[in-house]
């Protein structure tokens, strides 16, 4: 008699225990885990936005790090000078050059058309972001002009610029 | 005197077997949920804590996120690194290796602001070449949000493309 109460008891208490204690607690280690996941993934998605804004930051922080220029109108000289520097070593033509002093953290914004052979005006281009201007880009129009492109510039280059 | 052949003390009535099997099962039940209670809460508490964690990572990285952005939206900083990471011959080179035989590239705009935008004036010879070059820009990785402009299906394709460059190699 007092092992079958025993058994009876255990088997009761058991199925009792397990529907009030174990299947909630099973919900909320399902609803932790989803939490988790969601979580993990908008994690992973804010590293990467940060992680490309810190590029951002880097780059602009490198372009600022040169000690200021002394000032705006010589700025807007050298950054001529560099300009033609770069220009008259390659082979274009029809020129068309505008320098202006730019507003703080700009030094001098440029306007620059010229026409050439693609080999010749592509690289240009490059040269002129990469090179001893320094060039910021805005806006690059290239368009096809008889057998040669016509390339449209906008820039500028930013105060402490190589 | 010797013993008795036969024990005179009553026997103990002997238990039934299911008697015995029911008091079985109701001490292995009673293990088996004293050991999911253990587990479950352990296993919750511990998701619980990986959760609180990647939460608080979330929050750390939202003030980063917060304070990068501040410091990114003074106008120029977009330009200087698209300029930086997309320079426009490398635009070219990776613009140029998605065209197809029969596609030219007859202009390019470029336009950079806090994200690079792309205008292309291309010509298809077919509109077949058209549809391969549509193919290989949506596949690239290098644009999104292509916007596609008014096309002919007769013959050859002379049309405007616009998306945004995302740099990268």
């Amino acid at each position: 008699m007092m092992l079958r109460t025993v058994g009876s008891v255990l088997l009761l208490g058991a199925g009792l225990g397990y529907a009030a204690i174990v299947v909630p607690a099973r919900h909320e280690l399902t609803a932790a885990q989803d939490g988790f996941a969601q979580a993990r993934d908008e994690r992973q998605r804010l590293r990467a936005r940060v992680a490309e804004l810190e590029r951002r930051v880097q780059v602009r922080a490198r372009v600022a790090a040169a000690p200021p220029e002394s000032g705006r109108g010589e700025s807007a000289g050298r950054l001529r000078r560099a300009v033609l520097s770069e220009v008259e070593g390659s082979r274009v033509s029809g020129v068309q050059l505008s320098v202006s002093a730019g507003r703080a953290p700009v030094a001098a914004k440029v306007h620059l058309i010229l026409e050439g052979s693609f080999p010749d005006v592509l690289p240009l281009t490059g040269r002129l972001v990469s090179g001893p201007p320094g060039l910021v880009l805005e806006r690059l129009r290239l368009s096809p002009k008889d057998q040669r492109v016509v390339a449209d510039l906008e820039g500028f280059r930013m105060e402490g610029g190589p | 005197m010797s013993a008795p052949d036969f024990s005179t003390r009553p026997r103990a009535p002997r238990r039934p077997p299911w008697e015995l099997a029911l008091f079985a099962a109701g001490v292995l039940a009673a293990a088996l949920c004293t050991r999911a209670i253990v587990g479950t809460r352990a296993e919750g508490e511990a998701a619980r804590a990986r959760l609180a964690q990647v939460r608080s990572e979330i929050e750390s990285g939202r003030r980063r996120l917060a304070e990068l952005e501040r410091r990114a939206s003074d106008g120029v900083t977009g330009q200087v690194w698209l300029t930086a990471e997309a320079p426009p011959p490398r635009v070219l080179a990776q613009l140029g290796a998605l065209l197809p035989p029969d596609v030219r590239l007859d202009s390019l705009n470029l336009t950079y602001g806090r994200t690079l935008e792309v205008e292309m004036r291309v010509v298809a010879r077919t509109s077949g070449a058209y549809d391969r070059l549509l193919e290989r820009l949506e596949a690239s990785p290098r644009l999104k949000d292509l916007v596609l402009g008014a096309e002919s299906r007769a013959g050859r394709v002379d049309t405007t493309v616009r998306a945004t460059f995302v740099p990268g190699t």
